[in-house]
C-alpha cells in the first residue's frame, strides 16, 4: 500500500481543463517537486490533495483511505499548508497567529497545554522577539517562516509548500531551506512547488514535471532536470544556453 | 492600556450609565431607590418595571446582539466593515417586517414579526454571502457597496409599502422610529431567548473563527470544517440582527464599531471579542439611548441618531487608516 497515492485526478474551472489523468505515487518521508511553468495546475493539484478543492474525477488516498473520508480536522493532523502569499484578514500577533496551528487539536477552549507548546517552539526558534508583534506587519521572510513553523506546532506528517521562497531575500530563502532539511531529517513527507532549480536541487528527492495539466515524466532531480525535458517543458531553448546563463537554473 | 483595566473600567461604566439611564427620565428616582427596586422589583414603582427598566435592560440587550452580529458579520466576510446596518442585513430584515404588515401577516402567531424580521435578515446575509463569492475579485470596499445599494435598495421598497399601505402601516414607521421606547416585556423575553444561546454557540466556535480569520483556505488547512461554520454563522448573524430590528428597528454603526475597537486591543482571541462584545456593545447603546432621552429633554432623539453620529466618524476613520485589506 502507498504512503499517499493521487489517482486518476481530473480537474476543471469554468470549462477549462485544468489537471488531466494525474497520477503519483509518494513514498513516506519524501521530498518532491512538482515542477512547471506558470498556470500549469500545480497549486489546484495541491489544493486538492490538501482537500480545499474537490476533483472532478479521481481520489487522494493516504494510508489506502480517501483523504475526502477523513474529518477535517483529521485532514489537519495529517496535511499542512504553507501558501505562497501568507495574509490575515484581522489583527493578530504573532503567538495568535501561531497558536492556530493547535486547531485540530483544540476542543472547544485553547488550555495552557496549548500555550506552553506554541511557546517552546517560539524558544526553540528564538522568536520571542516577534512573538507579541502583529503578524500583519511583519516581513514577507518573517510571515513565511512563521508559517513553517506553524506545521511543526501543527504536528502533520506532510508538509504541502506552495513557492514559499518567492517573495523571500537571501537571508529567509537560506533559513527556511535550513529548516526544511530539518523537516526532512524528521523523517516528514514534503510536497513542494518551487520554480527555482537551486531550491529543488537542496531538497528534493523526486520532481514531477507538469504541464498544462498533464504529467510529462517524474523521476529523480538529476535524471528529470534535463536540459532537454526544460526546453519541453517550457517551451523555450535551454540546449543552446551558455554555462554563464545556465547560472540562472 | 492595560486590558484588565480596560475590562475593569468598562465594568464600572455599564454600572454607572445603567444606574443613571434608570434614574433619569420624565420622573427621576435616586440611585438608592433604583437600587430597592432591583432588589424587590415586584413592589417597586408601576414606571420602574413596566417602562423604564424594559428600556434599559433592551437597549443594553440590543447593544449586545448588534455587536456580536458585527463581530460575526466581520468574520464571515472575512471584512472589517462588515456591520449589519452597512451590510444592508438591518433593511432586509426591516423590509421582511414591513411586507409582513403589508399583507396583514403580523397576526398569524404571537411572534410573527420577530420571525419574519429573521427571515429577512437571513435573506439578505445570503445574498451578501453569494456575492461575495462571484467569481472575480470582489475587494472588501466591492462587497460593503454592495451592501449599502441593497439596504437602499430594501429602504426603498419598505418605504414604497408604507406610503402605499398607509393605515395597515401606520404601527410600522411608529415602530422603526420609536427605538426603545415601546419595548413591552414581551420583547426582552425574545431577545434573551435569542442572545444567550446564540452567545453560547459563538463562544463554542471561537477556535474556529480564529482560524478562519486566516481566510478559506488556510482555515481548511488547519481543519475547520468552513461549510458547517459559515452555515451556522448565517444563522446566528440573522438571528441576533433579526431580533435586534424587531425590537428598536435599524440602529447603525453599533456593529461596526465595537468589535474593531475590541480588535485594536484584544486581538485575535474570539472568546474574548465576543464576551467584551457583550459588554461594550450594551454600554455604548444604552449610553446613546440615555444621550436621545437627555440632550433635548423632555424631547427626545431616536437613538439610531445617536449612534450614526458616533459611528460615522468612526466609520471614516477606519476607511482611511492605514490598512491591511
Amino acid at each position: 500500500m502507498d504512503y499517499l497515492e493521487i489517482k486518476d485526478i481530473y480537474f476543471s474551472y469554468q470549462s477549462r481543463e485544468v489537471l488531466k489523468n494525474i497520477n503519483i505515487s509518494i513514498n513516506k518521508g519524501e521530498s518532491i517537486t512538482i515542477f512547471g511553468p506558470n498556470g500549469s495546475g500545480k497549486t489546484t493539484l495541491l489544493k486538492i490533495i490538501l482537500g480545499i478543492l474537490k476533483p472532478d474525477e479521481g481520489k487522494i488516498f493516504f494510508k489506502g483511505k480517501d483523504i475526502l473520508k477523513f474529518s477535517e480536522r483529521e485532514r489537519a493532523k495529517i496535511f499542512s499548508y504553507v501558501p505562497q502569499k501568507v495574509y490575515t484578514f484581522f489583527p493578530m500577533s504573532t503567538f495568535d497567529y501561531l497558536i492556530l496551528g493547535r486547531t485540530p487539536y483544540i476542543n472547544g477552549f485553547i488550555k495552557k497545554e496549548d500555550k506552553e507548546i506554541v511557546l517552546n517552539w517560539i524558544e526553540k526558534f528564538n522568536l520571542d522577539y516577534i512573538k507579541d508583534l502583529n503578524f500583519q506587519f511583519l516581513s514577507e521572510g518573517e510571515k513565511q517562516l512563521i508559517t513553517l513553523i506553524r506545521t511543526f506546532i501543527q504536528g502533520s506528517e506532510v508538509i504541502i509548500l506552495d513557492e514559499p521562497l518567492t517573495h523571500l531575500d537571501l537571508k529567509y530563502r537560506f533559513k527556511i531551506l535550513n529548516i526544511l532539511k530539518k523537516i526532512k531529517e524528521m523523517g516528514k513527507t514534503i510536497i513542494s512547488v518551487f520554480h527555482d532549480l537551486e531550491s529543488i536541487k537542496n531538497i528534493s528527492d523526486r520532481v514531477v514535471l507538469i504541464k498544462n495539466g498533464k504529467i510529462l515524466e517524474i523521476g529523480e532531480v538529476d535524471k528529470i532536470l534535463t536540459k532537454e525535458n526544460l526546453t519541453i517543458l517550457f517551451d523555450e531553448d535551454f540546449i543552446k544556453f551558455t554555462k554563464a546563463e545556465s547560472l540562472f537554473l | 492600556m492595560n486590558k484588565k483595566i480596560f475590562v475593569l473600567i468598562l465594568i464600572f461604566l455599564t454600572i454607572i450609565i445603567f444606574l443613571l439611564s434608570m434614574s433619569f427620565g420624565s420622573k427621576s428616582y435616586s440611585f438608592l431607590e433604583i437600587i430597592k427596586f432591583l432588589l424587590n422589583p415586584k413592589e417597586g414603582d408601576e414606571l420602574l418595571l413596566k417602562i423604564r427598566f424594559p428600556r434599559v435592560l433592551s437597549s443594553f440587550l440590543v447593544g449586545a446582539s448588534l455587536s456580536i452580529a458585527g463581530l460575526l458579520s466581520q468574520t464571515l466576510f472575512l471584512n472589517p466593515l462588515a456591520d449589519p446596518f452597512l451590510f444592508g442585513i438591518s433593511s432586509g430584515a426591516n423590509f421582511f417586517v414591513t411586507l409582513s404588515l403589508f399583507l396583514g401577516l403580523d397576526m398569524i402567531f404571537k411572534f410573527s414579526l420577530s420571525f419574519f424580521s429573521f427571515l429577512g435578515a437571513l435573506f439578505t446575509t445570503f445574498i451578501i454571502l453569494l456575492i461575495s463569492r462571484m467569481k472575480g475579485k470582489i475587494t472588501p470596499l466591492n462587497l460593503l457597496l454592495a451592501g449599502i445599494a441593497l439596504s437602499y435598495l430594501f429602504s426603498s421598497i419598505s418605504s414604497f409599502l408604507t406610503i402605499w399601505g398607509r393605515d395597515v402601516l401606520n404601527k410600522s414607521v411608529f415602530w422603526t422610529l420609536t427605538g426603545f421606547s415601546t419595548v413591552n416585556i414581551d420583547k426582552i423575553y425574545i431577545l434573551i431567548l435569542i442572545l444567550i444561546p446564540a452567545t453560547i454557540f459563538s463562544i463554542l466556535l471561537n477556535v474556529q473563527l480564529d482560524a478562519y480569520s486566516l481566510g478559506e483556505d488556510e482555515a481548511v488547512s488547519v481543519g475547520v470544517n468552513i461549510k458547517f461554520l459559515k452555515s451556522i454563522l448565517l444563522f446566528l448573524i440573522a438571528l441576533l440582527t433579526g431580533v435586534s430590528v424587531y425590537v428598536s428597528g435599524i440602529i447603525g454603526f453599533i456593529g461596526l464599531m465595537v468589535p474593531n475597537i475590541l480588535r485594536s486591543l484584544f486581538g485575535l482571541n474570539h472568546l474574548k471579542l465576543i464576551s467584551l462584545s457583550i459588554l461594550l456593545g450594551g454600554l455604548l447603546l444604552m449610553s446613546s439611548d440615555l444621550i436621545g432621552r437627555f440632550i433635548l429633554f423632555p424631547t427626545e432623539i431616536p437613538v439610531s441618531i445617536i449612534t450614526s453620529f458616533l459611528g460615522a466618524p468612526f466609520f471614516f476613520y477606519l476607511l482611511f487608516k492605514k490598512r491591511s485589506y
